[in-house]
């Protein structure tokens, strides 16, 4: 278990987002669940998350380039990383770390080592 | 084999290979080659087959057909005649057997010094002198040079013609030699092309005015070819010595005389090949003409302009090639990774299901193992839904015509959505059109159709929340011969920019949850059926998708239990 280290989902699939919630609640995250990358700006304020997990079915149209671009600032700014599943290229995306990426499709325990990873905790 | 490839029409880069004795053309399914084109009649014209010739006839249809933009009623056809069938446009090509007139492989460039040693260069040009073909000396009118101007504008319109015609490269250069042949009194020609990657000249052309034993080697001096090409002119050579014309005891009175013209192909974009022609006169012919030359500098002129004309089709040809190889390139790449984009979602789906189970099974957690089911079945469905619609929309298909009941058909489809519409918040209304009788349709194609249909509009009136609503109903037109089934939603309807893209493949609106097959696999369908779709809407105001298509009633033949054909 890892405490209350606390996870943004932003995923347009409610399937494959709910599994997440329930994978990443069972390893010892809070999680909580924004279809898109405008819920999950409202989010972003009130939940503080220390990770965001974005798949790439968030953002991917080119109409949500503006979606995305203030995602990303409120996002950094919050201080909170990012793990992006699929490819999907954020602007402004910095070589400190701060945002990673998932290939597609990825395997469950994968996503969690990478959660771990980014956050610097390691699992026993 | 002989084929018709679909230039221009509804039915555009169709291929149809041309096999058996007759092969009707027309709208109607029963057709050999059938044309989605409302301009063409429902049998339009027959292709018949006698030998090896084919002939094209026209069926008494109500638009004509043309060929080559003229209309005719029976035409033989040859090697890259178009055919005007309404507004299609289909082109007949036909392999060249392989004759005496075309074995490039007897072809071969000399580098010995016996053939490099007779031959002399007595004439050459600039390609712009080529023009010259056409001119007529008004200080000293000849009516000869006007009448070898019009011939030579004559045979330079036929060339301009062959040029249009097609665009295989080696029917294009039999065409141009033979051509040559009939203005020119040449007894052997060849073309070649300069291979673009290894910049090697490749006999690609060659043709006979007698015929020849097969393993008859053509042998072209290098020397003249380096000129021509260094150059970039015309030559015309021979083989006698300026004195020994006149001189009995020379060499042309024991073998004869060898002439040569050999032209540079030069295009817009530089020389792509040369044209080579000879003759050779046999010693007593020679001595009859007095060493008189068989080829002109006309001749020579001539063959410039034709190498000329010839050059920028080859380059027309070549950059058409690369065009479309370019564009079918792009077209797989773009199919790949769209698809592999929605099979990668949907393994992810499987996965996030199956890691659900796991970790019920490991919990002891029914309700983690049941919904993590749902989610490996969801993901089923939607890959089994994936691969149909691909097969439907890339193969060519015959609707399999039976007689059906089509309101049990979108009963089955509306049975099928209510619960999908029930989960998203949508009501779905099916008001069946009363007493429709059964008609002749594919119900397993039109059952996919509509199916996709209602899909997109439960998915589009669930954009407004408690309030979607989706009706659909069956509609028998008879003052129009037609049958529609119709589906309207309320959702945020389509715009403009989205109408013009509604029907291309792979294009979705629905991100991940779309492949963007749906509605071209719709379309598809009902234009097998001979229908269309209509859709109306406007931004906010919900969108109604029309499925129409000719009312067929069952025959005699159907009542018995046999299939339309």
């Amino acid at each position: 278990m890892f405490g209350e280290l606390k996870v943004l989902i932003v995923d347009p699939s409610e399937d494959t987002s709910e599994v997440l919630r329930l994978v990443l609640e069972r390893h010892g995250f809070r999680a909580v669940v924004a279809g898109t990358l405008g819920e999950s700006a409202q989010i972003l304020e009130r939940f503080r998350p220390d990770v965001i997990v974005v798949d790439e079915e968030a953002g991917q149209h080119p109409s949500a380039a503006s979606a995305r671009q203030s995602f990303v600032n409120s996002a950094l700014r919050s201080g909170a990383k990012i793990l992006v599943l699929g490819r999907l290229s954020l602007a402004g995306e910095k070589e400190d770390g701060s945002i990673a990426h998932l290939g597609k499709p990825y395997h469950y325990r994968q996503l969690v080592g990478k959660i771990n990873e980014i956050t610097e905790l390691v699992a026993d | 084999m002989p084929s018709l490839f679909v230039i221009r029409g509804e039915d555009q880069g169709s291929r149809f290979e041309l096999t058996g004795d007759r092969i009707t053309l027309g709208r109607d399914p029963t057709n050999t080659i059938r044309l989605r084109d409302s301009e063409v009649s429902r049998r339009h014209a027959e292709i018949r087959r006698t030998g090896d010739e084919y002939w094209l006839v026209d069926l008494g249809s109500s638009n004509g057909t043309f060929v080559n933009g003229r209309q005719i009623t029976q035409h033989k056809l040859a090697n890259g005649d178009q055919i005007q069938l309404g507004r299609s446009l289909l082109l007949f090509t036909q392999p060249i057997e392989e004759t005496l007139t075309f074995a490039p492989e007897n072809v071969s460039i000399s580098t010995g010094e016996e053939s490099e040693r007779k031959s002399r260069i007595v004439r050459s040009i600039r390609p712009e002198e080529g023009s010259q073909i056409f001119r007529w000396p008004a200080e000293s009118p000849d009516p000869s040079a006007l009448l070898r101007a019009h011939r030579n504008l004559q045979v330079m319109y036929r060339a301009a013609l062959a040029a249009s015609l097609t665009t295989d490269i080696n029917q294009l250069l039999q065409r141009i030699l033979d051509l040559i042949f009939e203005c020119v009194e040449a007894d052997r020609g060849c073309i070649l092309l300069i291979d673009p990657e290894t910049r090697q000249l490749e006999p690609k052309a060659r043709r006979l005015r007698y015929g020849e034993a097969k393993d008859d080697q053509m042998i072209i001096s290098r020397t003249i070819l380096d000129y021509v090409l260094t150059h970039n002119e015309g030559v015309l050579t021979t083989d006698a010595q300026q004195d020994e014309r006149w001189d009995p005891a020379a060499s042309i009175v024991q073998a004869g005389v060898r002439e040569a013209i050999c032209v540079p192909m030069q295009g817009r974009y530089g020389t792509v090949g040369v044209i080579y022609i000879d003759r050779f006169t046999p010693p007593h012919r020679a001595i009859e003409r007095a060493g008189a030359p068989s080829f002109t500098e006309d001749h020579l002129k001539l063959m410039v302009a034709l190498a000329h004309q010839a050059a920028l089709a080859v380059e027309d040809t070549r950059y058409y090639s690369a065009l479309v190889q370019a564009e079918r390139l792009a077209a797989i790449g773009q199919t790949v990774a769209t698809i592999s984009h929605h099979i990668k979602n949907i393994l992810q789906g499987i996965r996030g299901g199956s890691y659900l189970i796991e970790m019920g099974l490991a919990e002891h957690n029914e309700e983690l193992i049941h919904k993590g089911w749902k989610i490996v079945e969801k993901n089923q469905n939607r890959i089994s839904a994936l691969v149909m619609d691909m097969l439907t929309f890339s193969k060519e298909r015959e609707p399999e015509l039976v007689p059906a009941d089509l309101n049990q058909v979108v009963d089955e489809v509306v049975e099928l959505m209510q619960s999908r519409a029930e989960e998203m918040g949508v009501r779905l209304v099916w008001t069946p059109q009363p007493s429709l009788p059964q008609l002749v349709f594919d119900p397993e194609g039109i059952h996919r159709a509509v199916l996709n249909v209602v899909t997109n509009a439960i998915d589009a009136a669930a954009e407004r929340g408690a309030d979607g609503l989706v009706r659909v109903r069956t509609e028998l037109r008879q003052a129009e011969g037609k049958v529609a089934v119709i589906v309207e939603d309320n959702g945020p309807g389509i715009s403009r920019e989205e109408m013009r893209t509604l029907f291309s493949p792979f294009v979705s609106s629905k991100g991940s949850r779309g492949t963007g097959l749906g509605l071209p696999v719709s379309q598809k369908i009902i234009q097998e059926h001979d229908g269309r779709i209509l859709v109306e809407s406007a931004p906010g105001q919900g969108a109604t998708f029309i499925l129409e298509w000719p009312a067929i009633y069952p025959s005699a033949t159907h009542q018995n239990g046999e299939a339309s054909p």
